[in-house]
């Protein structure tokens, strides 16, 4: 119906609670256009790249060491894995397959992870001249366009890699107070990270064809396109793409919300964008709502009309240390110290390298491990400050720009004591680890970190308890079978003492037990003959 | 060492408490101006009190001195009870005090940040105590006064009790400088609004501007401008978000109520609302003491009670108890209160306050539209 | 007669009074009490069930008792609360929580606090006596005569109990074993942090 589509840019009505204003230090990556990176020698691909734990063992690697890959070549498999979660890793370059290992990938542990080790041998040919052919997707069935997202190794890009062919598997339902909606998420909140941006500037076109087929396969009403202020170039190329669309069925509109960290956070999108809060038991499609993230969707794209597997994404590389700054497309499995050569960052100067954002990303010192779709910004910057902690002057501060409203002064008050139940009751799970509270701290205490050594500790805390439940009841299950053999051996023991009673007692009546055949055959013989009367007279009373 | 954020906001705790400490600059300076040396030489030996109270207990704690002391925490401490306390305060009285607030009622309970009192008014209260007629006799305003103590005086006063008055060189301490022309004393506007209610006077003829009060207009007018000048170092924290609105405007708002209420009662027995906010140590108390974040309330809507109580209890014991003036005791009853108001009035975490009723999306509606289309202006009037 | 009583004592009266009232009060008090203490009571020992509920549940027998509820009943009894290695401190301390008493540190002749171990069996030397089987307190060794003994690895306890019983001696008790799953996350305890 032509009459829905318009191009609408609204501004949001309703916003969340808290939240900071960081220094953006945005225009230092985004003023450039995106350029791919020279591709590397060596790749190390980590089996399991979404969020999901639990799965490497239910992954088949399917190539083995010394066998040549392509780009885009299926690495692992889930056919067999009864996991529904499974998502396959693709191999990033044309080589060879140097190894398959255990190693350490930048999990915040520091543990290892099965890894393949691929060695390039030959000029990785561009994205474009693969393929040329574009498919027509809106004939194919919903089964399928899953089907191919999940092969071609699709997440979410936005940084918390979650599969996307689970987040699509059902479609979604209407009502009258929430139509389906697919909200795609441009936000981009947190400092230094500019690739989302980037890419609407330039792939805008590919993007809405992206988040179309999305809304195809769960059925939406609704498009919202919600992106932060701080970006008017994306705003206007996302308006002069939807201006582009001829026929559309669907609502198409943009929203322009106010720059504030986090309102990237599914969540607080959703409550900027409907004004509602999920309960704790409820998802996103209970609202009738689904979120994705552009690079997602370009994936998608990717995926279904160019029949291209991920095997690479836009990635920020972005610091003071970095001599061009800006938004490059990075294979996976490229492992730093690559791009600290590409780049001419000098290692004295660099003391850890920060993944993501400054608030929510991870530091990593060592430099051998390997981007993945995690990944989405690099920061390198000179030497850090340090600054010293100190005490808690519950000043209220964190509580104020807390985005779900906890007590984040309780909560750390509670870590730092040990004290888990209580730590329960103030909510510790809805805790989204954003790092606001942490950011206005005056005594700059690491609250993010209290919380998740809590709920660390409180995971382990219901794991021990269940293990010693499961113990306890094995035990008393042992306890209850000793328990009956002991009293079945009693019985018979006791069983057996009165038979030799008995026995003993007869023996001096009857020494060889004669007398008692004797009586028995006598008894015997007296039954059948009673036997024979009844049933004698029975027959004459029936005549 | 730690994960992420890495990125805060400059403001740390020691630029905190000193700003705090700024902040009470106008009204100690006002101070000063009004009731002479004396403000001066407290505010300077319960500064140095302070601050070598908390490094000896610092040193037994065997915690490091100088990062602690960097914290301008026991400074904050020091300046408030300097300011509480009565010029020409025997100096030996001031270093009970201090020294009792900084090691009994902070370090015994862990330092900064676990205290449940507020430091000054628990060392504020002993002394108010222990030595009722020194605490509760405050100099009036230099300007009635006939002996008025220059700076060498005033520390000698303090310090040994007496002094030479240069003119006629006879020794005086400081009961003979209390007292005026006239020959008798005069207290605090609070104190002498008390003796004379309990006398049998009635409010209007306590305040009138007739000649036979003139003194009353005076030292009363002093106070008034000693208070707006805490008020302006209050709004001075408030402008730059070192405290939260809150605290202050509750514990004003329920002066107002309960002073309205009870002068709609009577008005020649209790005072107007606007005395309350002005006479005494209100400002100073509402904006710098009731404020001091680790011993007050810490929710938002826990701290609007906590402010509304003390409020009220401050009118109620200036009214009905047996002290003039009695921030101390409000502050301290009300901190013994904070942690059940705390655990009473949390904020209702994300997700939990569903009423039912859902807001739909107010977009691509055809009717809505003129409500909310803006059009291609989206960069101007966000919000923040 | 009565005329004479303030003679021998002018408070006699409200003496009389006095005691009159406190001892109906008193006996109003304690036959509450004795209904309460009958109609509400409970069966059971219901503090040895929570102290239960807190020890580790690996019936190890390193605090002198043959299992956890024997032992809880110990402590029940009056018993020290830091005899149960497994549980370690936190175990002492949710103790001591639960009965408000010290915090007292582990008793060392009891054993020392490690880390989780899991029974293995050494496949090549076992000879298949089941002497394990009947030392295992949760039923975790799955075998018979003759046949080859294994751990069922999620059962195990950690207890020790198989080791000794074993005449060729081919039970180890490795550490469990760190993996993404039950990875735990340091305490932060750290001076100073480092920023940009």
């Amino acid at each position: 119906m032509n009459s829905m589509h318009k191009n609408t840019t609204l501004n949001a009505t309703y916003k969340f609670h808290g939240g900071i204003h960081p220094t953006e230090n945005k225009l230092i990556s985004s003023s450039s256009s995106i350029v791919k990176l020279e591709p590397g020698k060596l790749f190390r691909i980590q089996v399991n790249q979404s969020s999901v734990q639990n799965v490497e063992q239910t992954i088949d690697i399917i190539v083995t060491k010394g066998q040549k890959v392509v780009l885009g070549e299926v690495l692992t498999s889930f056919q067999s894995s009864i996991n529904l979660l499974n998502v396959p890793v693709h191999s990033p370059c044309n080589g060879t397959v140097l190894e398959i290992e255990l190693f350490s990938c930048g999990h915040k542990s520091s543990l290892p992870e099965m890894t393949i080790i691929i060695q390039a041998n030959e000029e990785t040919p561009h994205e474009t001249s693969v393929t040329k052919l574009k498919n027509k997707w809106t004939e194919e069935s919903q089964k399928s366009l899953i089907n191919k997202i999940r092969n071609a190794g699709i997440v979410g890009l936005g940084g918390a890699t979650f599969p996307t062919h689970v987040k699509l598997s059902s479609p979604l339902s209407s009502d009258s107070i929430n139509p389906a909606t697919l909200i795609i998420n441009a936000m981009e909140c947190e400092p230094y990270i500019t690739c989302d941006d980037r890419l609407i500037r330039d792939y805008a076109n590919k993007i809405i064809e992206g988040a179309l087929i999305v809304s195809r396969i769960v059925n939406c009403e609704k498009i919202v396109f919600a992106i932060e202020d701080n970006k008017p170039e994306a705003v206007l190329a996302i308006q002069e793409s939807i201006k582009q669309i001829t026929e559309i069925e669907l609502g198409l509109s943009i929203l322009v919300a106010p720059t504030k960290y986090p309102s990237g956070g599914e969540k607080q999108l959703i409550q900027i964008v409907t004004g509602q809060e999920l309960t704790k038991q409820q998802l996103p499609k209970d609202l009738n709502i689904l979120v994705q993230n552009v690079a997602t969707l370009f994936a998608v794209y990717q995926a279904i009309v160019l029949n291209r597997n991920l095997t690479e994404r836009l990635v920020t590389i972005t610091g003071d240390l970095v001599d061009e700054p800006g938004n490059y497309w990075i294979p996976f499995g490229t492992p730093f110290s690559e791009i600290i050569t590409k780049f001419n960052i000098s290692k004295k100067d660099l003391d850890f390298i920060i993944i993501g954002g400054p608030l929510m990303g991870q530091k990593i010192s060592s430099f051998d491990i390997p981007t993945s779709k995690k990944v989405n910004c690099l920061i390198f910057n000179k030497r850090i400050v340090k600054v010293e902690v100190k005490d808690c002057i519950r000043c209220g501060e964190c509580e104020t720009v807390c985005p779900i409203k906890l007590l984040p002064q309780q909560l750390y008050w509670f870590s730092k004591s040990e004290q888990w139940k209580p730590m329960e009751q103030l909510d510790l799970k809805a805790c989204i680890e954003c790092g606001a509270c942490d950011y206005v701290c005056p005594s700059d205490i690491p609250l993010v970190d209290y919380f998740r050594f809590a709920k660390s500790e409180v995971k382990h805390l219901l794991f021990k308890e269940k293990a010693s439940e499961l113990s306890k009841q094995r035990f008393d299950n042992r306890e209850k079978r000793l328990n009956r053999i002991k009293l079945a051996r009693k019985a018979k023991q006791k069983k057996a003492t009165q038979d030799r009673k008995k026995a003993s007692e007869n023996k001096s009546i009857d020494p060889d037990g004669k007398k008692t055949a004797i009586l028995d055959a006598l008894n015997r013989v007296k039954n059948k003959t009673k036997q024979k009367n009844e049933t004698n007279t029975g027959l004459s009373n029936e005549e | 060492m730690r994960n992420n954020p890495f990125a805060t906001n400059t403001r740390t705790t020691n630029q905190l408490m000193l700003l705090v400490c700024a902040g009470l600059i106008p009204g100690a300076i006002t101070q000063f101006y009004f009731f002479g040396w004396g403000i001066l030489i407290n505010l300077i030996l319960c500064g140095v009190f302070a601050i070598s109270a908390e490094a000896l207990v610092l040193k037994i704690r065997k915690r490091s001195i100088l990062k602690t002391l960097k914290d301008n925490s026991a400074l904050l401490t020091g300046l408030l009870l300097g300011l509480a306390i009565p010029p020409l305060l025997p100096w030996w009285m001031s270093f009970i005090g201090v020294y009792f607030a900084i090691i009994f009622a902070k370090h015994l309970y862990g330092g900064l940040g676990y205290n449940p009192f507020n430091p000054a008014m628990i060392g504020y209260v002993l002394l108010l105590i222990s030595f009722p007629l020194a605490m509760t006799n405050w100099l009036p305003t230099s300007e009635l006064l006939t002996l008025k103590p220059d700076l060498m005086q005033s520390i000698e006063l303090t310090f040994f009790g007496v002094t030479n008055d240069s003119l006629s060189n006879i020794s005086k301490n400081v009961t003979d400088i209390k007292t005026l022309a006239d020959g008798f004393t005069m207290a605090t506007p609070l104190d002498h609004i008390r003796t004379s209610l309990t006398q049998g006077f009635m409010l209007s003829e306590i305040q009138s501007q007739s000649n036979e009060n003139v003194a009353f207009t005076i030292n009363s007018n002093s106070w008034i401008w000693v208070n707006i000048a805490y008020l302006v170092g209050g709004i001075y924290l408030l402008f730059l978000k070192i405290i939260r609105w809150h605290i202050p405007v509750s514990i004003m708002a329920s002066m107002v109520v309960s002073s309205i209420f009870l002068s709609m009662l009577d008005d020649q027995i209790y005072l107007s609302a606007s005395d309350h906010l002005f006479y005494g140590a209100s400002m100073l108390s509402v904006f710098f003491i009731a404020t001091d974040p680790v011993s007050a309330s810490t929710t938002q809507k826990g701290r609007l009670v906590y402010g509304a109580l003390i409020g009220f209890t401050l009118i109620m014991i200036r009214t009905f108890g047996s002290y003039p003036d009695a921030f101390a005791f409000a502050v301290i009853l009300l901190n013994i209160a904070s942690p059940t108001i705390d655990h009473y009035f949390r904020p209702k975490v994300y997700g939990t306050n569903i009423t039912g009723k859902k807001i739909p999306i107010k977009i691509m509606d055809d009717n809505l539209q003129k409500d909310n289309l803006r059009g291609n202006d989206f960069k101007d009037d966000h919000n923040e | 007669m009565f005329e004479l009583i303030p003679e021998i004592s002018p408070w006699l009266v409200e003496m009389i009074q006095a005691i009159t009232v406190i001892t109906i009060f008193a006996g109003l008090c304690g036959a509450l009490l004795g209904y309460a203490s009958v109609y509400f009571k409970v069966e059971g020992d219901p503090i040895v069930e929570q102290i239960n509920a807190v020890l580790p549940q690996t019936q190890c027998g390193q605090c002198g008792h043959p299992g956890c509820k024997p032992y809880a009943q110990a402590i029940a009894d009056g018993e020290a609360i830091n005899r149960c290695p497994p549980g370690g401190e936190a175990g002492i301390k949710s103790l001591a929580n639960l009965l408000e008493l010290e915090i007292i540190p582990l008793n060392e002749e009891c054993g020392e606090e490690s880390l989780p171990r899991v029974a293995f069996i050494i496949e090549e030397e076992c000879i298949g006596c089941t002497k394990c089987i009947q030392a295992c307190p949760v039923d975790a060794i799955v075998g018979t005569a003759k046949q080859m003994h294994t751990v069922i690895v999620s059962e195990c306890t950690g207890c020790d109990l198989c080791v000794p019983p074993c005449p060729v001696d081919c039970i180890e008790m490795p550490f469990v074993e760190t993996n993404l799953i039950n990875w735990r996350q340091q305490k932060p305890n750290y001076q100073s942090i480092e920023l940009h």
